[in-house]
């Protein structure tokens, strides 16, 4: 029925008898519509025609032929793009970026109505489409979102969203929703403007969109309208409102302080919304591909793209769950021990309708941990009183092990005790169907030895999760020697159900991520006792983009916890017959306690002192005790190459022996549990993006300056001569 | 090389920089012709001798815009011949305008002329030029904080005290009140006059030589709202190792807002004989230099070493010294790195009693140098200054 003769079959073109063409992305051979090569290639095509009969046209309605409307730029091209360009090629691929803008700027301005429908998810180029048209039609249905997500991956629009997200909600509006690369559904989408009318179905969209192009036949983007203003003012104007200038001056401090420079592209947004501002339309297209293009080709972008879409897509797909198994479902889960974890752990699962049975060793100790989920629930904005009255129903808090009858998963958070441990799995137990799973969350008691006090150990596993369970994002599932597959699967489908990342690691002494970040939080109280000022190795850690620095994770924890912690691990190597080693952290933590009282925060201060009412200051004991002559000089790059490189050498030893499989599963543990660095892409990407030979390189100078625990291990150093990086 | 002398050095006296200030209703082109009236008539000058004018100018937009000196000298009716130039150099500025006078006369491509400067800081305000480091781009790779976060992080990292600062505070106060009570400054002010002749005002009006500790304790912090909102935080990029910014600095112990003008009469023997004029001082070196830009006050001591060195002379030499008192902690710094005493420097008292008007100050800390080296019958000063971007500038001065 098209009247027109295209090459390319990625669009189709249907005009109706009123002279509206539909122009519907339908890309061959894919489940949803990407921004590539064929795209642009269509694209351009269609608009050329249009554009050559625009006479006939009355308007053009843009829709999808998918289940989704689109599904924004190619990823894995972007990851295989140079990362530096001979001069010629970069102005080659400037054009390119700048010309991709081009066809939708013609379709915006041909001088007929053109209303986008939206049938699915419209994210990134998707929804840069959309703002090109005049007016935007969703489907108020489950799987609509529109938005610009490409910051969360180290990037920016570049198909003119940048430009037409400024015009359209002014400067500080445009920053929040670009650089945070927020998403909206349907209605809160309607609401913040995103989109301008919701359809009932997909029969509606097509007829709203028809009756606005009749009843619109001069429609316009504001932006092109006779003396258009930004909403809110622009930068250069002669007069500018107070909470402009605020922005404008205070603005780029908080993108660099809240960023520590390390994320490149909200600086880049940030910088680019200003800059599109200033000028017409036609120039801040081109700004914003100079802006484009340097994160295209930034490091970090790879390193986002990489762990945060290929890997954790990989990761929620079950990369690491055993092949071959059906997914399961908990129907009732015990819950062991109702502290803080499991409360947590309590109110995420009744929250996804799942039967809890919440034991403590008193009613009033699990009556309590049940009341957890009210305070939770209360501040949790998507659970509203119905939804909380549901979840509050599902938990029953005993002191019975007799309830726990029944339950076909148990997830035991008791103290980080074996006893303790080992009395409640016995008690569990034997109120237990065979076929139960048996998950103990611990952060470092090796799974195997637990498992002795189970008579059911292949039932046995390991589930470690972070504190506090309803926010952190991931759980560490750990594989005893006799855990079988089936446990793992079961396991595995449960961290999902809960909205976690589950990463599968095998028993070891600290797991993988304990042992990851052990080894920043030793190098840090290595520092200490070389004297170097710890105010330095904090702001390190900070400007390294972790979020909390070595010393103040401690003084979180508690020093007397880590004093324990370290007590125990010497009582029971000396258990063993071993010679028991005093380290760095046992030193500092043993001087801490005993020396000096200073056992944490909570306890009135550690390597802090924490006035009331003011900023935490280092305790002056610090310096008096470890660099009473003066604090030790040794460069800035030094510190902050000893915080990330004694994580990074940590995690390769830990695949190197085989408790770690996954390099997605390292990445993603890493940055999500334990805080790395997120721009790094993760502990394995770090050292892809340093480059392996170089890496290797600073891992001997540290080791000489610092000591062997830098050498790289042999896994690294195989790797690095084959140039095979971690993927 | 040709030498440089000073013929006179002239300023207005120094209005408070806000609206009910006495020189509010001035504008910047009639403190500018007052000085340049008075210097005529002081010198029985030929304009014509003079060949170019440079002068200083912190906000060089508006009624202060493009190139006051010029502009000044057209409208004072001045000789056609004398050309004009205005010079940006931040705090920096008059100095700098001096400096290139002498360095002209020194190269032997011009005989006379008069550097200065004019800041109306009560019409102007500070930030009416904008600036480039306002552009987010531009702001984001430059790690540019607040001229008085820089100044308390300057304190922070030398352990100077609000006790310090409020001490040296009072002391620029008395020694700025006995200055004016003892005429020390009656040999250079110039009234500010109405087009009737009448007097706006005839002597300095910031001071508050009566100023006690206790008023100056109870002054809170200028800069801490900067600091809270985001630039304690972003010096770290540079400054890593510091913890917390001890916000010292208060209108107390800062310089002043203030409103004024000053103008150098600057030439080679040649020109002074011609024009009967008597040397007062020779410029005997300049510098300036460039420092770490996120502290950005730190300049006075290298750009000082600089000058030194060009002149092969020690601090020892130096008999007394005008380093601007932009803040506090910077005049304690140089104090502390050079060993000065305080019966050295700013004797007179400095720009936290008499303020600071920004493209102005530099020729008027050289004039009150040469003067009070004539007073007190001394050889050789230093005439010194911050500025913004890490800037230092220093002039050494020697009698004749």
């Amino acid at each position: 029925m098209s009247e027109y003769n295209l090459k390319s079959d990625y669009i189709r073109l249907e005009k109706d008898s009123d002279g509206i063409v539909e122009m519907i992305f339908d890309q061959p051979g894919q489940k949803v519509n990407v921004m590539g090569d064929e795209y642009l290639e269509a694209v351009n095509e269609v608009v050329g025609v249009l554009e050559a009969d625009k006479e006939n046209i009355t308007g053009i309605y843009v829709r999808s032929g998918k289940d989704s409307f689109f599904g924004g730029g190619d990823l894995t091209a972007l990851l295989e793009m140079p990362m530096e360009m001979k001069e010629d090629e970069l102005n080659e691929n400037y054009l390119q970026i700048l010309n991709s803008k081009k066809p939708l700027r013609i379709l915006e301005t041909m001088g007929v109505p053109v209303v986008a429908g939206i049938n699915g998810a419209a994210l990134g180029g998707g929804y840069e489409i959309c703002l090109a048209c005049h007016h935007r039609i969703a489907i108020n249905k489950p799987g609509v979102v529109v938005g610009l997500p490409e910051a969360q991956l180290g990037l920016m629009p570049g198909a003119g969203g940048v430009v037409r997200m400024t015009r359209k909600f002014g400067l500080q509006d445009a920053i929040t929703y670009v650089s945070q690369g927020k998403q909206f559904k349907p209605e809160p989408a309607l609401e913040k403007g995103f989109i301008d009318a919701l359809a009932k179905d997909e029969d509606d969209m097509h007829a709203q969109a028809k009756a606005w192009i009749k009843a619109n036949p001069e429609a316009k983007n504001p932006w092109d309208e006779p003396g258009f203003k930004i909403p809110g003012g622009a930068p250069n104007d002669k007069e500018i409102d107070q909470g402009l200038m605020g922005l404008l001056f205070f603005g780029p401090v908080n993108v660099l302080t809240s960023t520590k420079g390390v994320f490149p592209a909200p600086k880049a947004i940030f910088a680019c919304i200003n800059d599109v501002a200033k000028v017409d339309f036609d120039t801040a297209e081109k700004i914003e591909s100079r802006y484009f293009q340097q994160l295209m080709m930034s490091q970090v972008a790879k390193n986002m793209i990489r762990t945060f879409f290929f890997q954790l897509n990989a990761l929620e797909n079950g990369a690491s769950r055993p092949d071959g198994i059906e997914k399961t479902e908990v129907k009732k889960l015990g819950i062991l021990g109702a502290g803080q974890m499991g409360a947590g752990i309590a109110y995420m699962a009744a929250k996804e309708g799942i039967e809890v049975v919440l034991k403590d060793i008193s009613l009033e100790n699990a009556e309590k941990g049940k009341a957890y989920s009210e305070t939770a629930g209360a501040k949790d904005r998507r659970v509203d009183d119905d939804k909380l009255k549901e979840i509050l129903s599902l938990i029953t808090p005993t002191a019975d092990a007799a309830d726990l009858k029944g339950c076909d998963f148990i997830i035991e958070a008791v103290f980080e005790d074996r006893n303790v441990k080992a009395t409640v799995t016995k008690e569990a137990e034997a109120e237990l169907d065979d076929s139960a799973i048996f998950a103990s969350n611990t952060s470092a008691l090796p799974i195997t030895e637990l498992a002795e006090a189970s008579a059911r150990p292949a039932n046995f596993i390991g589930m470690h999760f972070f504190s506090p369970a309803e926010k952190m994002p991931l759980v560490e599932i750990i594989c005893g020697k006799e855990t079988s597959d089936e446990t793992l699967a079961k396991c595995f489908d449960l961290g999902i159900k809960l909205g976690k990342k589950p990463i599968v690691v095998n028993d070891a002494p600290g797991f993988f991520t304990t042992r990851v970040i052990g080894a920043t939080i030793s190098e840090g109280a290595i520092m200490v006792l070389e004297g170097i000022n710890p105010v330095l190795i904090d702001n390190a850690a900070a400007f390294n983009g972790s979020p909390v620095g070595p010393l103040t994770a401690i003084d979180e924890i508690g020093q007397d916890t880590a004093y324990k912690g370290a007590q125990q691990q010497k009582a029971d190597a000396e258990a063993k017959g071993e010679v028991f080693e005093a380290n760095a952290p046992f030193t500092l933590m043993t001087r801490m306690v005993e020396e000096f009282d200073r056992k944490g925060k909570v306890h009135g201060g550690g390597y802090y002192d924490y006035p009331e009412g003011g900023k935490k200051t280092i305790w002056p004991g610090m310096k008096e005790h470890f660099a009473p002559d003066g604090y030790s000089e040794i460069p800035l790059q030094d510190v902050k190459d000893r915080l990330v490189f004694s994580q990074c050498i940590e995690a390769v030893k830990a695949m190197e022996e085989g408790v770690i499989e996954s390099v997605g599963d390292g990445n993603i543990g890493s940055i999500m549990g334990i805080g790395f660095p997120p721009q790094t892409g993760g502990v394995y990407q770090c050292i892809n993006a340093y480059g392996l030979k170089a890496f290797v390189e600073r891992c001997k100078e540290l080791a000489e300056k610092y000591g062997e625990r830098f050498d790289p291990p042999q896994l690294l150093i195989d790797r690095a001569e084959k140039d095979e990086i971690f993927v | 090389m040709t030498e440089a002398f000073i013929y006179d050095a002239i300023r207005t006296p120094r209005g408070k920089g806000k609206p009910g200030g006495s020189l509010y209703e001035v504008k910047s082109v009639d403190l500018v012709k007052n000085l340049l009236d008075a210097m005529v008539e002081r010198n029985n000058l030929d304009q014509s001798q003079v060949e170019d004018v440079i002068l200083g100018c912190g906000e060089p937009v508006n009624e202060q815009g493009q190139n006051i000196a010029k502009t000044a000298l057209v409208y004072a009716d001045w000789s056609e011949k004398t050309v004009g130039a205005q010079m940006y150099r931040y705090c920096a500025a008059a100095l700098d305008a001096c400096n290139t006078v002498a360095m002209k006369v020194m190269s032997g491509q011009e005989d006379l002329g008069m550097g200065g400067g004019v800041e109306s800081m009560s019409r102007l305000g500070m930030g009416a030029g904008g600036a480039a480091v306002a552009d987010a781009w531009t702001a984001m790779q430059s790690y540019a904080i607040n001229q008085g976060v820089a100044a308390d992080l300057m304190a922070t990292v030398d352990g100077t005290t609000r006790e310090d600062c409020d001490r040296y505070a009072r002391m620029s106060q008395q020694r700025a009140g006995e200055a004016m009570a003892n005429g020390y400054f009656d040999k250079s002010v110039v009234p500010v006059k109405d087009f009737n002749g009448v007097t706006i005002l005839g002597q300095d009006e910031f001071p508050r030589p009566s100023t006690t500790m206790e008023n100056l304790t109870k002054l809170n912090s200028s800069f801490q709202m900067f600091g809270d909102f985001g630039h304690d935080e972003l010096l770290k990029f540079k400054y890593p190792e510091i913890q917390n910014v001890d916000h010292v600095h208060t209108p107390g112990n800062s310089s002043g807002i203030v409103d004024g003008a000053s103008l150098v009469l600057i030439g080679n023997e040649k020109a002074g004989k011609e024009n009967n004029l008597t040397p007062r001082a020779r410029i005997v070196s300049c510098a300036v230099t460039g420092s770490e830009p996120t502290i950005m006050l730190a300049g006075p001591a290298p750009a000082t070493e600089k000058a030194l060195a060009k002149a092969g002379l020690t601090i020892d030499d130096i008999d007394l010294f005008e380093l601007n008192e932009a803040f506090a902690a910077v005049v304690l710094r140089y104090q502390r790195i050079f060993n000065i005493p305080d019966e050295k420097i700013n004797v007179n008292g400095g720009a936290i009693a008499l303020g600071h008007p920004i493209g102005a100050t530099g020729g008027m800390i050289l004039g009150t140098l040469v003067d009070e080296l004539e007073r007190r019958k001394l050889k050789r000063g230093v005439a010194t200054l911050c500025a913004a971007g890490g800037i230092g500038i220093a002039t050494v001065v020697e009698l004749v």
